[in-house]
């Protein structure tokens, strides 16, 4: 059942309705023939033209269509579709400087146009946007995306074209519609964009989503970007911008959580917050949008030249979940503590071809940490990778972990519990030069899916002989990491760059074959600060595979250790990763989470 | 029975450019072709040899920019061909000579051979989450090339012409 149109929810816990083409088809009779609403005044720049704009082949490779418009008047307009019958709908125009966009559904059917002039060079986009196109969630709206030109009677034909390029790869934006509507959109990828809703939400803490996007340059500092939340509402937005004036006119188009449609035109000015580094070659400007090539090992059948098709990761359509009877039953004797690979899921492969020797620096020592927020845990450590600890004053038990030194007195240390109702791990920063700990303590059987991991931050004191006492010191959530964004690479072909949006949002962008950001995904994290430059982070994939990954982060050596913790169908696994980094540069957004910073 | 050319890559795009011209152009008297003195069969066979080499041409484009797939237009069947996915991109040396290649006396059908570079992908291994979307996208643990001989059916229909079978060995 649909509720509020926004709740507090991350939208990958939203149960999005799955609207049929006549649900849909309902909703979009009442408006095809108005046209979208707007806050702002419509355009009159239009009525009385009539403009024939015609296109080159689509993205895919589809045949471009000859679109003749006709506006008698500022929301109304007649459109012939190459050599068809003229169709009436209503419209909406808005201007920014030489660009001209409208948009529009046409009646009776469940597609339309959002159409992108440049007044100056008669350049044109075209997007054809439909619902109904993606079998599995039919309110997901497609695209194609045509380049053309306006014809001008008399005058040759326009050479000119937008361009698909990486140029807005690496920027971010503050943006506040004139409807009210405030995002954060950082245009992390060629084919991606990652946006925090700022103003439609209250979500605490606030999160970023990723979705699939395009990005095209009209010239002159104005661009084109889309948005299509994929996997989620299935809303599409799509704007033209100016990078200079920072001026935005664009259309947003889809249904909400409430299963509301969402179809109007909007102006919008912004803030640009910053522009992390590209990776490409120099001089290289190879954008989007990429298409679904599966690569080797890759089974998901994908057809790169079907009308609409584009790259778009479906992370629930590869996760095996599992109910809570499955998890207790298989992870007592399937518990698997940095053992050499054990199945889907482990994180012990190409992810852990950085990870250095594990430490025998704990060797012989014995510790207790009281957390401020936890248990009471006592450690002894046995060897190089078994300790016996007990909780609470409880019966000793002995585990397998592994433990490795950041810097000097500082580790990072990873076990498994045992007989916990919900399988516990424990990922600890054990810092005996200030006689702190701070651990993320996962956890299974979480409300969504019970193989997905939980995270419970718990601060402590780390008690040891010969360490001091930090009193009422913690280690503590930080903003150093808000905003910045780390590259990872953990083997040829597997590199990562994190963005850390938000306070509690850790997103995820992979690297292509020629270094241009690409797929991007996002899930919730922490940052906590152990010292200046070393820094302890988490991020769970949620809804996606259900890892709780962890990364015990040294800005002076550019290089990381983590640890990750994982239930599949073939059991409970911790694993260690690690990366050589690169520091791709930081956003400036901490004023959007001022008081929200603090976990 | 066949009509092996022997075409040489250096003839075989001179034909090619020639086809593009004006019959006039390439000094093919009119009044030759009106008499039907075998210029017309001639002209008609550069014609098909210079069809082939564009199907070739938007066979490799498709297979590199959308994979096995994308190529499955410009097969007869409209299937598309049984290419390893490891091979990830193929490229013909443009400016050497086909190893061989025939077109049927009755022009419906031809075969040709070529020389051709294959990359083949080193498979990223692992299911997690990163490596499953560096594969979405096409990412390889490594790429080497290798020199293969492309072998290829062609076959001429209402539709002009199309492949009806590739093969990489």
């Amino acid at each position: 059942m649909p509720g509020e149109a926004y709740p507090d929810l991350p939208l990958f816990r939203i149960p999005w309705t799955a609207l049929s083409e006549a649900d849909i088809s309902t909703r979009l009779a009442s408006v095809s023939t108005v046209g979208p609403r707007s806050a702002s005044r419509a355009s009159r720049s239009l009525v009385g033209k009539t403009v024939r704009i015609v296109c080159d082949n689509g993205t895919t490779g589809v045949d471009g269509p000859t679109l003749t418009y006709s506006f008698p008047t500022a929301d109304s307009l007649a459109l012939t579709v190459d050599d068809g019958t003229p169709t009436q709908a209503g419209y909406r125009a808005l201007d920014m400087g030489d660009i001209t966009f409208f948009a529009h559904m046409i009646p009776l059917e469940l597609r339309g146009y959002a159409v992108v002039i440049d007044n100056h060079t008669n350049a044109a986009t075209v997007f054809e946007i439909w619902f109904g196109g993606y079998e599995k969630r039919k309110r997901e709206i497609m695209r194609e995306v045509y380049q053309g030109y306006v014809a001008v009677e008399g005058e040759e034909p326009s050479t000119v074209r937008h361009e698909f390029n990486n140029r807005l790869e690496g920027g971010g934006y503050y943006w506040k519609q004139d409807n009210g509507a405030e995002t954060l959109e950082y245009y992390s990828s060629i084919s991606y964009t990652h946006w925090v809703e700022l103003s439609r939400t209250n979500l605490e803490p606030n999160l970023g989503h990723s979705a699939p996007a395009d990005y095209i340059e009209i010239g002159h500092g104005r661009y084109i970007y889309t948005r299509t939340e994929c996997e989620f509402s299935g809303i599409f937005t799509v704007y033209a911008f100016d990078v200079n004036k920072l001026t935005q006119v664009g259309l947003r188009l889809g249904f909400n959580a409430a299963d509301e449609l969402e179809f109007y035109v909007f102006s919008g000015e912004g803030e640009w917050l910053g522009q992390i580094a590209k990776f490409e070659t120099f001089g290289s400007t190879e954008g989007g949008p990429m298409l679904p090539r599966p690569g080797p090992g890759q089974t998901e059948d994908v057809d790169a030249t079907a009308k609409g098709a584009r790259a778009v990761y479906r992370p629930m359509e590869t996760y095996a979940t599992m109910t809570k009877e499955e998890v207790d039953a298989i992870v007592p004797d399937n518990t698997h503590v940095f053992a050499q690979r054990v199945g889907a899921g482990s994180g012990a492969t190409g992810m852990a071809t950085n990870v250095d020797t594990p430490s025998d620096k704990l060797v012989g020592k014995s510790a207790t940490i009281q957390y401020d927020n936890g248990p009471t845990m006592d450690y002894e450590f046995t060897s190089v990778d078994e300790l016996r600890y007990r909780k609470d004053g409880g019966a000793w038990q002995t585990v397998r972990y592994h433990a490795w030194e950041a810097i000097e007195g500082v580790f990072l240390m990873g076990y498994c519990l045992k007989g916990e109702p919900n399988h516990d791990g424990h990922i600890t920063v054990l810092d005996f030069e200030e006689g702190k700990a701070t651990c993320y303590n996962g956890y299974l059987n979480t409300p969504y899916i019970a193989n997905e991991a939980g995270c419970r931050h718990l601060f402590g004191k780390l008690i040891s002989e010969g360490v001091p006492d930090p009193g009422s010191a913690r280690h503590d959530y930080t903003e150093d990491m808000l905003g910045r964004a780390i590259t990872y690479s953990y083997q040829p072909g597997l590199t990562s760059m994190h963005l850390y949006s938000t306070p509690g949002t850790t997103s995820w962008i992979i690297f292509t074959g020629t270094q241009q950001m690409g797929l991007e995904w996002s899930g919730t994290g922490a940052q906590v600060k152990i010292r200046d430059g070393l820094y302890f982070l988490y991020w769970i994939e949620e809804a996606c595979n259900g890892t709780l990954g962890t990364i015990l982060l040294n800005m002076r050596t550019m290089h990381d250790i983590g640890i990750g913790y994982h239930c599949g169908t073939e059991g409970l696994s911790m694993s260690p990763v690690g990366a050589l980094l690169r520091h791709a540069g930081q956003f400036d957004v901490e004023r959007f989470f001022q008081d929200r910073t603090r976990g | 029975m066949s009509n092996n050319t022997d075409t040489t890559r250096r003839t075989f795009l001179k034909a090619g450019a020639l086809v593009a011209a004006p019959a006039a152009a390439i000094g093919i008297p009119v009044a030759a072709i009106a008499a039907d003195d075998g210029s017309k069969a001639a002209l008609a066979r550069l014609q098909d040899e210079r069809a082939i080499e564009a199907l070739n041409r938007d066979f490799l484009r498709a297979f590199n920019r959308g994979g096995a797939k994308s190529t499955a237009n410009l097969f007869a069947d409209r299937a598309a061909p049984g290419i390893a996915k490891h091979v990830r991109r193929l490229s013909l040396e443009l400016a050497d000579a086909p190893r061989s290649f025939v077109i049927a006396d009755d022009g419906a059908s031809a075969t040709a051979r070529y020389d051709c570079t294959v990359e083949i992908a080193q498979e990223l291994e692992g299911d997690e989450t990163l490596v499953q979307m560096a594969r979405l996208q096409g990412n390889a643990a490594g790429v080497e090339s290798a020199r293969k001989t492309l072998s290829a059916r062609y076959a001429k229909g209402a539709d002009g012409w199309m492949i009806t079978e590739i093969e990489l060995a």
